[in-house]
Order: structure tokens, then C-alpha cells, then sequence
């Protein structure tokens, strides 16, 4: 017999164990908002575009407000690969660039009354005159006045050869060889984020990930000089002082020379290095950065039945299942072992010229599934018939009135659209909310810029369904340098309409989470962003104004133009952040830290990096 | 932590070290075979074994090349663990059972933790103190004053080891690399040579892990703790008063002694080491002699101990004196000079041939025991060590004109400048003494030969009123020039201590009177000794050698003289008690009238050669670096202290390699942390700098061209941290982020470049005074 006493306690038990069970499913249904888009906002709260630095205004001012210098660009004024990214780098560091198309024209605009010194001269080799001396005697020139020059390419071999002055300014001994074919590329660490790297491939899966530009002119460095890059002869026998350099600067004692052997200026990879380099120039640099770690499944999930005979034939399901049960649970695991945020790119539908419908349940399923991950819920903008962006768009609207409403989306995938295409989707009613738009890899423009006043846009770095090589490697390390930004986009469309063996999910999805949790893993400092939290920081990146200055071990860094949080890397020679008021760091890797700037105005306090142990009373530095 | 608080305790780490091996092992092995004899014979006994047997195991691995630190430990633990379980191997299974049921009633919660404890602390005090409060109370007395003796040598010698870190003589850095070729079972990698005292510290590194130029830092504070000690313990032998032998620590931190007679004990030196065997070993020979007169005398039944006892004292004398040749020739000297001094205070039984023919064969089988391996040394191919030639040719009373300039420039040098007995070589084996001087000082011999053949002409009265004025004079000049009256005391002493131990001989004590009249005529020798060539005897050694031995002798003479005195006046009191008061007032009053007095010597002063901010990084960079990953580049005292831990780049080397930039366009360090020390005020080593500190007008002169470590010297050491400093000057300016300053002081800057090993930096650059040309009149200066 069970006595009242023990009927009542086995009682309350049981109920525990079922509201323990039960309950917390029942309160995360409850408590799963999905039906309304928890990024969205009103686009008139946010920031705008007008106060960005670098912004073109209606009559044609360029806002250079709160600049910090001027850096010189002797290049072409337009067309110029390296000089757009000369110029997208003064933006971002908060630089006013002054383009030069030759070292004449730069002179005389020197020669002007109260013109400012320039804090760095960018020189392309192509727009200096190499048959005379004249051009480097005033190159050497800048040198004596303090102003740090770096030759983002070089000319010609020949060209060197006969111009020893030249040779001098850029601390080139000798030259070994016209050109020399190296195996592979040793970048080192300190220039910019993530320590050293290595770029040979040694294993023959490795040889397709080489892409870089292994032939250059082979130049014997003399002393006071200073390598980043060199090659990786095919001579292992060779000491390595005596490997060809790619990157290396030249100390003058007034001013640092630097020099890029190679096309690694010509893309967003110049960021970085200019970064690197002008870090290299100081005991200490501050700078701003975007902070955000995106990961982007643009096309995912898809809900309509589609492709069936083929998804049949490869997964033996059809293209919804293969979306639920095979890559959504290993894509979300990816997602949860890296630091990256998510987004979804939903795609209601891919060949719109197919009239099977998206299924409705299927969008509350994965719309509270990617917000019960903290991921955002964006649209798609790229479809695999050849339908027009409008006519899509309208259809989304209509599926989206139907089925869920409330929900408005903040972000959009807009693919290889152009600016004029952009703009009129963004009229859409569909895109009514949208504040960003996530475009694709080399794109044109900012890799983080206003798309209008009110929408940001902000570029794909890495497309994970494509193959990733030592330049795409490179081009990561080098934005997460200048930017602390990286926007990793996985292209399901690829998956649902193959085209090669290649395309298929098992080799996609096996490079995918070797590639995120190897070459991002160095940047896990930083923080892993929706699309639409990227925008919120974006807006304060390119809106802020910022002034630092230093005092003995003290460093005073001033906020103007946001009262938002705004993110900067700080980055010290043999220095660690002791204390911080008004803000936070944190740790990214030796010498450099993310400062958090919560307020105006943020107060570093700097110690040596590793102090003695063992001292004497007295000692300098005990 | 501050370098001196490490330097403290790596001081303590050191004595333990060495404590536990030639204390405490043999103390746990020996104990009850040793147990009847006196306390200090016991001591004398387990340091002898301990030191005899770790010298000589290193000996013989060293020999079969297998000398590393698992056979040293093992051989050392090895024998005493198996003695020491052989000997309870009855007892072991039981206490272990024993153990481990209390182990496992504490565990299974039958026993408490409490319980546990205050059995263990009832055990400990049944053990050690229920009943022996007497022997307590009668210890506590003894140590008491062992403390006091122990705070005045720290008073004395310990501020300066914990405020100079660096070597402190120039012959240290030489011996460091005899030890570290120890490491690499090379003996005697510069020939034969006793190597008692490398051994030593070479098996502290081996097996307690400490590196060797910490020792070499702070080991001569320690073995000058244990030379002190050992003239206590030595007087404890022979003296009857109980406390009166600490008067021996007392004299010998009286300040009357010159300064070159214990600045050596600053550093750790082999002679100064040897200095722990020599009373010890003399006094066991004394032991015996009056222990054997008592056997003789002795009956049948008590006969059998006493004749083990005596074997145990010749075995011990035989030990200690053959200690003495394996660590330095010098003390077997001393040694030997009271030896003989022994054989005269007990001629009337030395002379017999039971006592002969036994002290003799224990004599021939000590010198045999350390010859014996340097033997198999020069039997196996290497010749003997360059300074040993030197000191044959010494007692042979080949003494050249370079000899006796070599010791007359040292007589009146600082402690830095004073070298060991290859301290008349450089590092590289090669004279320090210049053609110009040697002639010089043949014209000196050549008058001194003229003014000898012009004294010889004299009446005798008045040439030996001249001598005894000569030999003041000499001891004055190198022994006791710092208060009146000590010589004439010291000489005085000699006649006080025959007088007492005639008036001893009439009192019939015979065996103390044999130990007066041998300490008088070993003291006596050793006058003689330190003025051999004015009395024309040979010169066995330098008198600045011979002026440290002379006053740790005089030390123990008057100590035995005022313990005979004390002895004296209150000997027809038969009860101990008297005696223990008499000699603890005696002490006291000593002790009171030299304070009182400002006799008691100013804690020594003697300066490092090498800058303690050097010391400072070198300890840092050891401890914050993997091994082999750095590279110092110094002058070359950092040379032999990290040639097992990195790399080393002689400033010499480097900047004349920088002198031609078109031969050298690239010198390259591939290491990831390079170190660059440079001395602001460049210390004094081997001659007095006019320049405080390096200046541009040093970096414009030439470097120095003389080989070897000449470019340290003096003058030449500035000029070479002028242009080092500039050097890292102009590298500063190229590279002011990549060059850090590692560690500063007033003196010393160290920088370190940090680099990557597959891009390092070229190091050859044109700082401006690469090879500047001799300013014109400077090649006349």
C-alpha cells in the first residue's frame, strides 16, 4: 500500500519531471518570436549615408571631415586598380587621398602655400618617368622629409637595372635574376592579422589552390631593409637570406620605403598590406574596423519542389528533404563549432518558371528554426530560371502576404547585381525593410559602403562553393586586417541544380567546414554577425570620426560621428594593453587588440609585452 | 623577484645541495661506524667520504665517457640506498607493512586524521626529545654559537654576493669551461690538472640540475662558510676548551689582515676550495698520533678499539690529504708544511718506527689516491695543464725573471687582477706579460743580485737583525698591513706557543703539548714560507698566495695558543663544567672586546667582472627562451655560462667583421631572439678606465687590434663598447620597433631583436665609425 503521504511526493515528482521535460519546449515555441524579423528597423532610426567619410554629395563634395592626413597616390585618375584601392583604404582609415597622375603634378601642388605634407606617398611604377633620374631623386626627396613612400609595383627589370639610385632607395643590393620561378610564397607574420603563412603547396590536392604569381624578378636585399614576403625557391639548399623577396621595406632613418614585388596591390589583398605598412611606420596604430564575421547560406533554404528526378538520382530525396536532412543539420553544425554569425538567404523559389508552389509550413519551419540559432532570415535576390529580379520579387511578395505576413525581411542577396538593377528591386515591396544588401565577390565598389542613404551594402569575401586558393586566402587575411570584416557566402543553388561531380554536397560541405574552421579560426577575436547586426556596424564604421593621441604609456582615443559602439584594432610593437577605461580589449593575437570604444572617449593604458622576471632594484624596466 | 633575493636563494639551494651529499648521505651510511668518535671528527669524517666519493665516481665515469646525470645519481643514491636497505632489509617488510595499514585504517576513515597526527608528533618527540632535554639544552648551546660564527662570516662575505652577481676572478670563465667539457666527458680538455674542485661543481649541476655558472657565482660564499668551519672543526680536535675554537672564526673576520689575503673568497676558486682539507686532514694525523700513544699504553681488551680507531684517523688523514692534491696543489703544500710541523711537535713518536712506518705508508697511499687518476690521465695521451709546468718549475726554484714579475705585479693588484696559478696565461694559454716588462724586470734582478753579493759582506748580527726587519717588513707588506702590531704578535706567537708547549711537556701533557709545538713549527714554516726569498729558501709559491694560507694558519695557532692559555689557568679544576664556562667567557669577551673595538672586519667589497645587469639577462633570457633559440653577443665572460643553452657572438667578432662590409655584406644570427650587451660605463676589468662612459670620441677611434680577450681590457674595453653602443645606435634608428631595449640600468643596456628565423635581420649595416682611421699623434700615444 502506498500511504497519502508517499502518493502525494511521487506525485509532485512525476509532475516536475514533466514539466522539466515538456516545458522548456513548450517555452522556446512559446518564446520563439520567428514571425516577426527581430532585425528589422526603422531605416530613418539607423544612421545614414550622409555623414560617411569619403561620401559624394549631390554637389559633388567629397566629405573629408575629421581627416587624419593625407596619403598621395601617384597614379592613374581613373581605371587604376591599384589607385582604387588606395583610395577605398583612405576611406576606411579615415585618410584624404590626393591622386597624382605624375611626380610633377605632385610637386607642384606641394609647392602650393599651407599644403600639408603628406603622410605616405603611393607610388605605381607605371606613372613615374624611369628615363631620367629626376623622378627618383624626388622620390628620395620625400624620404628626407619624413614622408614614407611605397611602390605598389615595380618596373620592369631592365628599368631597375640601369637606375642605381633606384636601387638604393628601394635597399636593393643586387639582382640575382631577371625572374625567378619559386614553389611558394612565405608570408610572415606582423604586416598583417593571423601570423605567418606559408602559401606552398606540397601535397598534389594543394596544387589547385595555387594561384599566386610565382615568377618575379629575384633582388638581393642590402642592410637596413626589412622583408615580408618572399619566395620559396625550388633550391632548398639555398640559406634564406638568399630567397627572392616579394614584400620588404627600406629603412632610411627618416622614413620607411616599401615595395611590392607583384600584383598584390590590384585588389582588396592591397587593404591589408597598406595597413600592415602604414603600422609599420608608427610605435603604435589605431584604426577602425567593422567587427563582423558573416556567414551567408544565400539560397537556403529552398521551398519549393524542384530539380525532384535529379535530387532523386544523387540523394534519393527530393530537393525540400535534401534541404531539412542533409544539409541543414550539417551546415548548422559548421555554423555552431565556428565564431561566424548566420544568415539565410531564403529563395521561396528557384526556377520560376515552373509553377509548382513554395511550400508555406516550410517557411515557419525554417524561419523559427534559423531564429531559434540567433541567425537572421534574409532574402535571396538570385534564381536559377531566367526570370527578371522584379518579376521574382513580386512573386516572393505575394508567397510572403500569404504565409507569414508579419515577417519583413531586413537583408537581401543581391548576387553580381548591378547598382541601377539594385536600385529598382530595392523599390520592391517585398524589399520595403531591407537596410543592407550583401552583394557578391568582386563586385564593383566598397567592399562596406552605403548602396544609397539609406542601404549599406556590403561585398562577399569568400564563396565557399568555389574553390579557395592562396589568393582568396590571402585576401581574407588581408581584410580581416584593414576591416576585422569577412562575409563567407555559400551558394546553395549550386547544390539543388549541379552541374559537375564537384557540385554535389558531400565534396561542398567537406571543404566548406575544412576551410571555416582552418583559415577563419585565426580571427575568432572578432565578432561573428547577422548580415543586418554587419549593417548596424558598418553604418558606425563608415560614419565615425576618430582622434588618438599619445601620452607616455597612456593612449586617449576620441569618437565623433556615432553614438554607437565603434570597433578599432590596436596594434603595438612589444607593447600589451595594461588598462582600459570607457571601453574593452581584447586579445586577437600578439601586439594587436579589438578595442571596443563604448563611450566618446576611451583611455588605453599600455605596458612592455613580457617584463623581466629577474631585476635588480633600480633597473629601468624591473 | 629581485636578483638578489634569487641569488639568495639559489645560495641555499647550493648548500643544501652540497650539505646533502657530503653531509647527510654519508651521515645516513656511516653513522654508527663513526658514532664513537667526537662530534667534529665525525663531521670531518662524513665530508671527507662524501667528497671523496663523489670526486671519484666522477673520475671513473668520466673515464669510461659515461659520466651524465642518470649515472651520477644512480651512482650516488645507488650504494648509499643499497647499504642502507642491506642494512634494515630484516626490518623492511615490516615497516612497510606497518605503513600501509595505517595508510589503509587512515583511508578507510578507522583512523582520524587528528589521531594520526598527534601520533606522529608523540613518535617525533619519543624519538628525538622525551629524555634528552640535558643533550638538548647542551646542543642548543653549541649551535647557538655556530649561529653567531655563521652570521659573522654572512656579515662578512654575504652583502657582496647579493650585490656583485658576476664572476670575480678572471680565471673563472676558464675554469667554467673545463667544467662544461665535463658535461661532454672530456677531461682535462687543457691537460692534467687537478680537478677536485671542477668535479665538484660539476656533479652539483649534473645532478641537482643547478647550472654551473650559477655556481661559479655563489660557490665561493659557500665553500668560504665551509674553510671556516673547518678550522673549527679542525681546533675542535685538538683543543680542550669547548668553545674556544670558535675563537678561530673571530680572528679570522678581524679586520687585520690586507685585503688580498680573503677577497679571494668572493670567488669560487680551486685553491680556496682545497683550503676545507687542509687542518682537517693535519689534525686526523694528529688524532692518531696521540690515539696510537694511547693504545700502546692501552690494555689488551681495549687495545683492539683503539687500534680500529687509529686505522680510522690514518684513513682519514689519508683521505683528506690526497683531497688536497685532488684540488689543488697549493694546500697539499700547506698540508705538507704542517705535516712536517707535526712530525717535529711529535718527534719523540714520529721518530719511533710503529708510528713511522704506519703515518708514512698512509702519507704515500693519500698521494697515490690523487695521482693516481691524473696518471691514468697523462697515461692515456694528454699532457699536464700549463700552469702545472709552471708551478714544477716553481718548487724546482726555476723561478724566472717573468715569474717573479708576474708576482710582482700581483702583489699589489685588486682581487680582479689576481689570477689562479694559470692566471700568468689569458685565456687562450697564451703570457700576459709583455717583452718591455720582462726586461725591465731583468735589470731588477740584476741590481737585486748586486745588492744580495753586497749584503753578504756584512757581520752576521747585523745581517740577521736585517733579515728579521725584512721578514716584518714582507709580512706586513703582504699579509698584515692594516693594524700595528700584528706581525710582531704573529711572530711573537710562534715563540708564546713553544713556550706553552714546553711548559705543557712540564706539566705532562704531553699530546697537547705535541699539537703546540707542532702549530708553532708549522706556523713558523709558513713565515718562512712567505719570505722564502729573503731567507733564500725556495719559494714554493708567491707571497700573495702564501699571505691567504698564512693567516688561516695564524687563525688556528692562536686559537690553539689561547685555548693552551685558557687550559692552563683553569686546569686543576677537574669538572667540565669549568672548563665549558671558561672557554664560553673567553669567547664572549673576545667577541665584546673586538666589536667594542671596531676590530670586526667591514663586509668585503670586491667587484664582479662582468656588469650585474649582464648576469640579470642571462638569467632572464635562460629562463623566458627554449634552448638554442638566441643568441647573446657579448664580450666574452657570457661565452662559457650559456654553451649549453645557446648561442654565443663575441662583440670583437662582430664588429670587426663590420669593419669591411664589402667582405662581410651580410652578418646574419639565426636565431629568434638575438641579445646585444652593451656597458654604458664600462666596468673595470684589469685596469682602471679613464672614461665613465662610452662616448662618441671611443667609437671613433680604432678598435682594438690585440688578439685574444686584450680587446676586454682596461682602455680597450671601453673603446669596444664605445663602438658597440653605436652600433646598436644606428641598428635602433634603421629598425627603432624590431630593437628593443631588454633591460637597463645606469651602467648596462641589453637589446634584444626579436626575428623570424626564415627572414633575419642583416646586422651588417654602416653605423658611421665602421673602421675609422687612427686620429694623427694617436699612433705615438
Amino acid at each position: 500500500m502506498v500511504s497519502r503521504r508517499n502518493f502525494v511526493a511521487i506525485t509532485i515528482i512525476m509532475a516536475i519531471v514533466l514539466f522539466l521535460f515538456q516545458g522548456l519546449n513548450v517555452a522556446r515555441e512559446k518564446l520563439n518570436y520567428y514571425d516577426t524579423n527581430a532585425y528589422a528597423k526603422d531605416k530613418e532610426t539607423l544612421a545614414d549615408g550622409s555623414g560617411a567619410f569619403g561620401a559624394v554629395d549631390a554637389s559633388d563634395q567629397i566629405n573629408i571631415e575629421g581627416s587624419r592626413g593625407t596619403i598621395v597616390y601617384i597614379g592613374a585618375e581613373k581605371s587604376d586598380s591599384i589607385g582604387t584601392v588606395v583610395q577605398e583604404w583612405c576611406r576606411y582609415m579615415k585618410y584624404e587621398s590626393a591622386v597624382y597622375s605624375s611626380i610633377t603634378k605632385y610637386e607642384k601642388a606641394m609647392e602650393k602655400k599651407d599644403t600639408r605634407l603628406p603622410e605616405m606617398v603611393i607610388v605605381n611604377s607605371e606613372n613615374i618617368d624611369w628615363t631620367t633620374v629626376k623622378d627618383t631623386v624626388e622620390l628620395q626627396k620625400c624620404t628626407e622629409q619624413g614622408i614614407h613612400l611605397v611602390f605598389a609595383n615595380l618596373p620592369d627589370v631592365s628599368v631597375i637595372k640601369k637606375n642605381q639610385k633606384f636601387m638604393e632607395l628601394l635597399g636593393i643590393k643586387k639582382i640575382t635574376a631577371d625572374q625567378v620561378t619559386v614553389k611558394g610564397m612565405d608570408l610572415y607574420a606582423n604586416l598583417m592579422l593571423g601570423g605567418e603563412n606559408i602559401y606552398e603547396a606540397k601535397k598534389q590536392e594543394e596544387k589547385k589552390m595555387q594561384d599566386l604569381e610565382l615568377t618575379f624578378p629575384w633582388f638581393k636585399l642590402a642592410g637596413g631593409t626589412k622583408a615580408y614576403m618572399k619566395g620559396i625557391p625550388e633550391d632548398s639548399t639555398l640559406k634564406v637570406q638568399e630567397h627572392p623577396v616579394a614584400i620588404w621595406r627600406k629603412s632610411t632613418g627618416n622614413a620607411y620605403v616599401f615595395a611590392v614585388n607583384g600584383d598584390y596591390m590590384e585588389d582588396e589583398t592591397g587593404l591589408g598590406i597598406l595597413t600592415g605598412m602604414l603600422y609599420e611606420t608608427r610605435d603604435y596604430l589605431i584604426y577602425p574596423v567593422v567587427n563582423a564575421q558573416n556567414l551567408i547560406a544565400a539560397n537556403f533554404p529552398v521551398l519549393t519542389e524542384e530539380n525532384t528526378a535529379q535530387m532523386q538520382e544523387i540523394y534519393g530525396n527530393t530537393a525540400t528533404a535534401v534541404n531539412r536532412d542533409i544539409i541543414w543539420p550539417s551546415f548548422a553544425s559548421v555554423y555552431e563549432k565556428n565564431h561566424l554569425g548566420l544568415t539565410c538567404m531564403l529563395a521561396p523559389k528557384l526556377d520560376y518558371s515552373s509553377t509548382t508552389k513554395p511550400d508555406g509550413s516550410m517557411l515557419n519551419y525554417y524561419v523559427k528554426l534559423i531564429n531559434e540559432q540567433k541567425g537572421e532570415t534574409g532574402l535571396s535576390g538570385t534564381c536559377e530560371s531566367e526570370t527578371d529580379v522584379i518579376q521574382k520579387l513580386q512573386e516572393d511578395q505575394e508567397f510572403m502576404q500569404k504565409k507569414l505576413n508579419t515577417f519583413a525581411f531586413s537583408s537581401f542577396y543581391a548576387g553580381e547585381q548591378t547598382d541601377e538593377e539594385m536600385e529598382k528591386a530595392l523599390q520592391q515591396p517585398v524589399l520595403e525593410q531591407i537596410r543592407t544588401v550583401v552583394k557578391a565577390k568582386d563586385t564593383e565598389g566598397d567592399i562596406v559602403r552605403y548602396q544609397n542613404d539609406q542601404v549599406t551594402s556590403q561585398k562577399v569575401i569568400s564563396e565557399e562553393e568555389e574553390q579557395f586558393t592562396y589568393r582568396s586566402w590571402m585576401k581574407v587575411k588581408s581584410v580581416e586586417s584593414a576591416l576585422g570584416y569577412t562575409s563567407v557566402l555559400l551558394d546553395l543553388d549550386a547544390i539543388l541544380y549541379p552541374k559537375t561531380e564537384e557540385d554535389r554536397w558531400e565534396n561542398i560541405g567537406k571543404e566548406f567546414a575544412a576551410n571555416l574552421s582552418t583559415y577563419w579560426k585565426l580571427f575568432s577575436g572578432f565578432d561573428g554577425t547577422t548580415v543586418s547586426e554587419c549593417d548596424t556596424r558598418i553604418r558606425t564604421f563608415l560614419n565615425s570620426r576618430y582622434e588618438d593621441d599619445r601620452e607616455d604609456n597612456a593612449i586617449t582615443l576620441r569618437t565623433t560621428g556615432t553614438d554607437e559602439t565603434a570597433y578599432y584594432v590596436l596594434r603595438t610593437h612589444n607593447e600589451d594593453v595594461r588598462k582600459v577605461t570607457g571601453g574593452t580589449a581584447e586579445k586577437l593575437e600578439d601586439s594587436a587588440w579589438l578595442i571596443r570604444a563604448e563611450q566618446s572617449e576611451v583611455r588605453i593604458t599600455l605596458g612592455a609585452s613580457d617584463q623581466r622576471y629577474y631585476y635588480e632594484k633600480g633597473a629601468k624596466n624591473e | 623577484m629581485t636578483m638578489k633575493w634569487l641569488t639568495i636563494l639559489q645560495f641555499l639551494e647550493i648548500v643544501a645541495a652540497y650539505g646533502i651529499v657530503t653531509l647527510f648521505l654519508p651521515w645516513l651510511v656511516l653513522r654508527k661506524r663513526f658514532r664513537r668518535f667526537s662530534a667534529a671528527e665525525q663531521l670531518t669524517g662524513y665530508f671527507f667520504a662524501g667528497n671523496f666519493y663523489i670526486i671519484y665516481l666522477v673520475y671513473l665515469l668520466q673515464f669510461l665517457h659515461i659520466s651524465n646525470r642518470v649515472t651520477l645519481t644512480a651512482g650516488t643514491v645507488g650504494p648509499f640506498l643499497l647499504v642502507w636497505i642491506w642494512k634494515r632489509r630484516s626490518k623492511i617488510p615490516g615497516v612497510i607493512e606497518w605503513v600501509l595499514e595505517n595508510v589503509e585504517r587512515l583511508l578507510s576513515g578507522e583512523r582520524g586524521k587528528k589521531t594520526s597526527l598527534v601520533q606522529l608528533r608523540g613518535t617525533i618527540y619519543r624519538r628525538f626529545f622525551r629524555g634528552k632535554r640535558k643533550q638538548w639544552l647542551n646542543v642548543l648551546l653549541e649551535l647557538a654559537v655556530m649561529g653567531a660564527a655563521i652570521a659573522a662570516i654572512t656579515y662578512v662575505y654575504g652583502p657582496n654576493m647579493i650585490e656583485a652577481y658576476g664572476y670575480k676572478a678572471s680565471d673563472i670563465p676558464v675554469h667554467n669551461y673545463w667544467i662544461n667539457e665535463l658535461d661532454r666527458n672530456n677531461i682535462w680538455v687543457a691537460g692534467v690538472y687537478p680537478y677536485g674542485f671542477h668535479i665538484v661543481i660539476y656533479y652539483l649541476h649534473m645532478v641537482f640540475g643547478i647550472k654551473t655558472y650559477v655556481l661559479l657565482r655563489i660557490f665561493g660564499v659557500v665553500q668560504t662558510y665551509f674553510v671556516y668551519l673547518a678550522m673549527v672543526v679542525a681546533l675542535k680536535m685538538v683543543c680542550k676548551g669547548r668553545f674556544t675554537p670558535y675563537l678561530g672564526v673571530l680572528f679570522y673576520v678581524m679586520d687585520i689582515f690586507n685585503r688580498n689575503t680573503y677577497a679571494r673568497f668572493e670567488g669560487a676558486l680551486p685553491q680556496e676550495f682545497s683550503m676545507i682539507f687542509i687542518l682537517t686532514s693535519v689534525c686526523m694525523a694528529i688524532r692518531f698520533f696521540q690515539e696510537f700513544a694511547k693504545e700502546q699504553k692501552a690494555e689488551e681488551n681495549e687495545k683492539k678499539e683503539l687500534d680500529q680507531n687509529c686505522r680510522w684517523y690514518l684513513i682519514q688523514f689519508a683521505i683528506g690529504f690526497s683531497l688536497t692534491l685532488t684540488i689543488h696543489f697549493y694546500s697539499t703544500m700547506i698540508a705538507g708544511l704542517f705535516c712536517i710541523g707535526v712530525a717535529v711537535g711529535f718527534c719523540f713518536r714520529f721518530a719511533r718506527w710503529k708510528y713511522f712506518r704506519r703515518i708514512m705508508a698512509t702519507g704515500i697511499l693519500s698521494v697515490l689516491l690523487s695521482v693516481l687518476p691524473m696518471a691514468a690521465g697523462v697515461a692515456m695521451g694528454k699532457g699536464l695543464q700549463g700552469s702545472l709546468y709552471w708551478g714544477l718549475s716553481v718548487i724546482n726554484g726555476g723561478k724566472d725573471d717573468e715569474t717573479e714579475a708576474t708576482d710582482s705585479l700581483v702583489e699589489n693588484t685588486e682581487l680582479s687582477t689576481i689570477s689562479e696559478s694559470e692566471g700568468t696565461e689569458n685565456r687562450d694559454g697564451g703570457s700576459t706579460v709583455s717583452a718591455s716588462q720582462v726586461e725591465a724586470l731583468k735589470k731588477a734582478a740584476e741590481e737585486k743580485l748586486a745588492e744580495q753579493a753586497k749584503e753578504q759582506q756584512k757581520p752576521l748580527k747585523e745581517r740577521l737583525k736585517e733579515k728579521f726587519a725584512a721578514v716584518r717588513s714582507s709580512i706586513r707588506v703582504n699579509v698584515m698591513n692594516v693594524k700595528p702590531y700584528i706581525v710582531e704578535i704573529t711572530l711573537g706567537s710562534i715563540v708564546l706557543l713553544a713556550a706553552l708547549g714546553s711548559l705543557m711537556v712540564l706539566l705532562r701533557e704531553i699530546d697537547f703539548a705535541g699539537v703546540i709545538f707542532s702549530t708553532a713549527f708549522y706556523l713558523l714554516c709558513m713565515c718562512c714560507l712567505q719570505c722564502a726569498s729573503l731567507l733564500h729558501l725556495p719559494a714554493l709559491m708567491d707571497p700573495n698566495r702564501c699571505s691567504i694560507f698564512l693567516c688561516y694558519s695564524v687563525c688556528f695557532s692562536w686559537t690553539l695558543g689561547a685555548d693552551a692559555i685558557v687550559h692552563l689557568l683553569i686546569r686543576w679544576w677537574k669538572k667540565r663544567w669549568v672548563s665549558n664556562v671558561a672557554s664560553i667567557l673567553t669567547l664572549v669577551i673576545a667577541v665584546s672586546a673586538v666589536i667594542s673595538n671596531g676590530l670586526l672586519r667591514k663586509p668585503i667589497v670586491v667587484d664582479a667582472l662582468e656588469d650585474n645587469g649582464a648576469i640579470a639577462c642571462v638569467t632572464n633570457i635562460l629562463k623566458e627562451n627554449r634552448n638554442f633559440t638566441w643568441t647573446i653577443c657579448s664580450a666574452d665572460d657570457e661565452l662559457r655560462m650559456t654553451e649549453f643553452y645557446g648561442y654565443h657572438y663575441e662583440t670583437i667578432t662582430f664588429l670587426r667583421e663590420l669593419q669591411d662590409l664589402e667582405k662581410n655584406p651580410e652578418i646574419i644570427m639565426p636565431t629568434q631572439n638575438v641579445y646585444f650587451f652593451v656597458e654604458k660605463i664600462p666596468i673595470d676589468y684589469a685596469g682602471s678606465t679613464n672614461h665613465k662612459e662610452v662616448t662618441v670620441e671611443g667609437a671613433e677611434a680604432p678598435l682594438p687590434s690585440a688578439g685574444g680577450i686584450e680587446p676586454y681590457f682596461a682602455e680597450n674595453r671601453w673603446y669596444t663598447m664605445c663602438h658597440i653602443y653605436y652600433w646598436t645606435q644606428k641598428f635602433k634608428e634603421l629598425y627603432p620597433d624590431e630593437m628593443e631595449v631588454y633591460y637597463e640600468t645606469d651602467s648596462f643596456i641589453c637589446y634584444r631583436v626579436q626575428q623570424n628565423v626564415n627572414s633575419p635581420y642583416n646586422f651588417a649595416i654602416d653605423y658611421g665609425y665602421n673602421n675609422p682611421t687612427p686620429k694623427a699623434g694617436s699612433e705615438e700615444e
